[in-house]
């Protein structure tokens, strides 16, 4: 009995004991942490605790370890320890709370200020977290605890973080490169040159050229910029004018000129875009490449060997995204040629 | 001497626009009125015409971050504030231009025009500033004067001075309101760009400005206005073309304004009747995209009448603030019964780097097409700088 006795006694003594150590231990751990020496604070508790057994941890202690944790940017770990006090501590009120989150009702719950200070903490873990990862699940997470936390007034700042959140998730949707498909019709206008030969030499023509298009392209980019390749096959007529040198008499030249010439073609063109003002103007450069082939009449004694021509330069587009269409005008300058281009756009 | 005065005051004194630019339908504003004392836009800018030019418009790369938007809007006053009377507000408007023509030829020319040199008066008056009174000088030296103008003051070769515009309005009620003297035409986009085919096969070019009498009647949703005129009566009575026009424009959604528009006028030698669609598109947060598509039948005197037809199209794009890509875009066809057709398109830049400056620059490729002749496409080089005070 006398045993029993001084064995209950000796419980009861080295318990008081272990506490107070375990105090001393905790206020020495809050004082680091005041001094933001997070790591002695942690060292501090590591000897009054045993991290790995977290039910034995009293929720002050806890909540100090995650906080720690965070401000040495280790925030999985600050997550598990919020985690373990969340499970240990408050999960019936952690239950409650998300319940009443789905319904909007988080107001209504009495939500104590550890509690709540904790949600504040875990939202801040995970928005680094999705800052570091892009990852969007901890943009969720950290969505959920700022909620809570503007939801119940407890922080000025869960609104802006949550703003924050939002706009970094609309910019990470932004940067996401895809492809685009889409088709076109408009008009192409250009002026080129028809060399005509003779026996006499060679002479330049000029030709009008006034051509329907018709394409189709594709495009590989995000909501700031992107490439883009695209053709279209056009047709339409020329007139042609030009002074020719007479090839039985050099010495003397003759008019030559042309209506209604029959010409078609293909426009090719590979380039890079910029998006502004909300993603709904676009401004690009490209380098097009065009094939145009004409049924140019042929004097006897005469030959234009540049009936059927490929042509390469540099184009400038601009255009306007409006509903459904997108309004495009391009100009574009090419050897020897001007190219103006208007066109519809139909985007997939 | 005249226009050296002008230019030193320019120098020296404060803030007022002189012009129009219904591109700023991108910013929202869809009504003439809300920024200009002419319901129709054009002439000088009211006090909060003023305040939006500082503070939304021009750039604000230039100034210092510490200025607020409230002490810019104060400053654009032409005393560099904004007076609690309403019955004096002057100001001054230069515009000049470097016109390059014949880029990639042999032929390259290249002078500078003095386009605008303007001194304006505008006071408000009367219960609830009803009354309106405004009056523009105007000088053009005589190398800037472009064709033949008719004005009965000025002999070829000589500097020209006239009334660009001079009215008296009566606000009747916050929606209606009735002006009388020299005023442009009711027609049309009103864009600055006067040698634009839409102002140029009109006849509403920086010279058109016509004496009658402008009802307007307008709520937020449209405006609506009707014009009777007797013809410039600065020109010789020759020249003098009266007649009416009338102009219709509906909001059909916050970003989209269509319209209608249609004038009839008629002198000792011509006949002219133009109708028009046109319509203003906000894109963006500040872009905007115009379109005007006309028809004008002139009948000269003992001939046949000539059906032209024009269409106006012009991209505004927001870069920065103060800073705008533009993409103009125009066909003309000369007459309809014919296949000629001649195409303009200008790709250029448009910077407002602060109140009271304006710089912009345009490369204008233009063709002409006809199925009888071939001519050589054009490039020209446009720099434009606009002072307003």
């Amino acid at each position: 009995m006398v045993l029993r006795v001084l064995i209950i006694f000796m419980f009861f003594i080295s318990a008081e004991s272990f506490a107070k150590r375990n105090n001393k231990g905790f206020k020495r751990a809050q004082s680091y942490y005041k001094k933001k020496q997070y790591s002695l604070s942690l060292k501090a508790l590591r000897r009054s605790y045993n991290f790995k057994y977290t039910k034995r941890i009293p929720a002050s202690a806890l909540y100090l370890i995650a906080l720690n944790y965070q401000k040495l940017n280790n925030h999985k770990r600050s997550l598990y320890y919020f985690n373990r006090l969340l499970k240990n501590v408050y999960l019936k009120k952690h239950i409650r709370v998300l319940r009443a989150l789905k319904k909007d009702e988080v107001d209504e719950v009495d939500i104590p200020k550890t509690l709540a200070s904790a949600y504040f903490y875990m939202g801040q873990s995970h928005y680094a977290i999705f800052v570091q990862t892009e990852n969007i699940a901890a943009a969720d997470r950290a969505k959920k605890y700022f909620t809570i936390c503007d939801e119940i007034d407890f922080n000025d700042k869960c609104s802006s973080f949550l703003e924050n959140i939002n706009e970094k998730l609309a910019y990470n949707q932004k940067k996401k490169k895809s492809f685009e498909f889409f088709v076109y019709a408009g008009r192409l206008i250009f002026q080129d040159r028809i060399t005509i030969e003779s026996s006499a030499g060679s002479d330049d023509l000029i030709a009008n050229n006034n051509t329907v298009c018709y394409g189709a392209g594709i495009r590989r980019g995000n909501a700031f910029s992107g490439l883009i390749l695209n053709g279209c096959i056009f047709s339409g007529t020329a007139t042609i004018k030009g002074i020719v040198t007479d090839k039985d008499n050099p010495a003397t030249t003759r008019d030559y000129k042309q209506s209604g010439v029959p010409i078609g073609g293909l426009l090719m063109e590979a380039g890079y875009y910029r998006l502004l003002d909300n993603e709904k103007t676009r401004l690009g450069l490209s380098l097009p490449v065009i094939y145009r082939s004409g049924l140019y009449t042929q004097p006897t004694g005469y030959t234009i060997p540049n009936a059927k021509n490929i042509n390469f330069g540099i184009m400038g587009t601009a255009s306007l995204i409006l509903p459904y269409l997108e309004l495009e005008t391009k100009l574009g300058h090419m050897k020897n040629s001007n190219y103006l281009m208007l066109n519809g756009i139909f985007t997939f | 001497m005249v226009v050296r005065f002008l230019l030193i005051s320019l120098s020296l004194l404060g803030s007022r626009l002189a012009f129009s630019y219904p591109n700023f339908i991108g910013k929202g504003y869809h009504t003439c009125l809300t920024c200009h004392y002419n319901p129709f836009g054009n002439g000088p800018l009211n006090d909060y015409g003023r305040g939006v030019s500082a503070t939304g418009l021009a750039g604000n790369q230039v100034i210092s971050k510490s200025v607020s938007d409230e002490s810019l809007s104060k400053r654009s006053g032409f005393f560099f504030y904004i007076p609690k009377q309403k019955w004096f507000r002057p100001s001054l408007d230069y515009r000049g231009a470097t016109l390059r023509r014949g880029l990639q030829s042999d032929n390259l020319q290249e002078s500078w025009i003095n386009m605008q040199i303007d001194a304006n008066l505008t006071s408000e008056f009367g219960p609830n500033n009803m009354f309106v009174l405004s009056y523009t000088h105007s000088v053009v030296p005589s190398n800037s004067v472009t064709g033949t103008q008719n004005f009965s003051s000025a002999k070829p070769g000589e500097d020209l001075t006239f009334s660009r515009e001079h009215y008296l309005g009566v606000r009747l009620s916050k929606s209606t309101g009735i002006y009388l003297g020299k005023m442009d035409k009711v027609f049309g986009i009103r864009v600055p760009d006067h040698t634009a085919y839409s102002r140029a096969k009109t006849g509403i070019n920086q010279y058109g400005a016509t004496h009658g009498v402008v009802l307007h009647y307008g709520k937020e949703s449209f405006d609506w206005g009707v014009q009777s005129y007797v013809g410039d009566l600065e020109k010789e009575k020759n020249v003098r073309l009266s007649g009416a026009s009338t102009k219709f424009e509906y909001s059909i959604s916050e970003e989209t304004r269509v319209g209608v528009s249609a004038l009839s006028e008629k002198s000792d030698s011509l006949e002219r009747l133009a109708y028009s669609f046109l319509t203003k598109m906000r894109v963006g947060k500040s872009s905007s995209l115009m379109f005007e598509l006309g028809r004008v039948v002139e009948t000269p005197e003992s001939s046949d009448p000539t059906t032209q037809q024009y269409i106006f199209l012009q991209n505004h794009f927001y870069l920065t603030k103060g800073l705008y890509f533009l993409t103009t875009y125009e066909q003309s066809i000369p007459n309809t019964a014919a296949e000629a057709e001649n195409h303009r398109i200008a790709p250029g830049l448009q910077y407002f780097p602060m109140q009271r400056v304006e710089l912009r620059a345009d490369l204008i490729n233009s063709k002409s097409y006809t199925p009888t002749n071939v001519s050589k496409d054009s490039w020209e080089f446009l720099g434009q700088i606009h002072l307003w005070f």
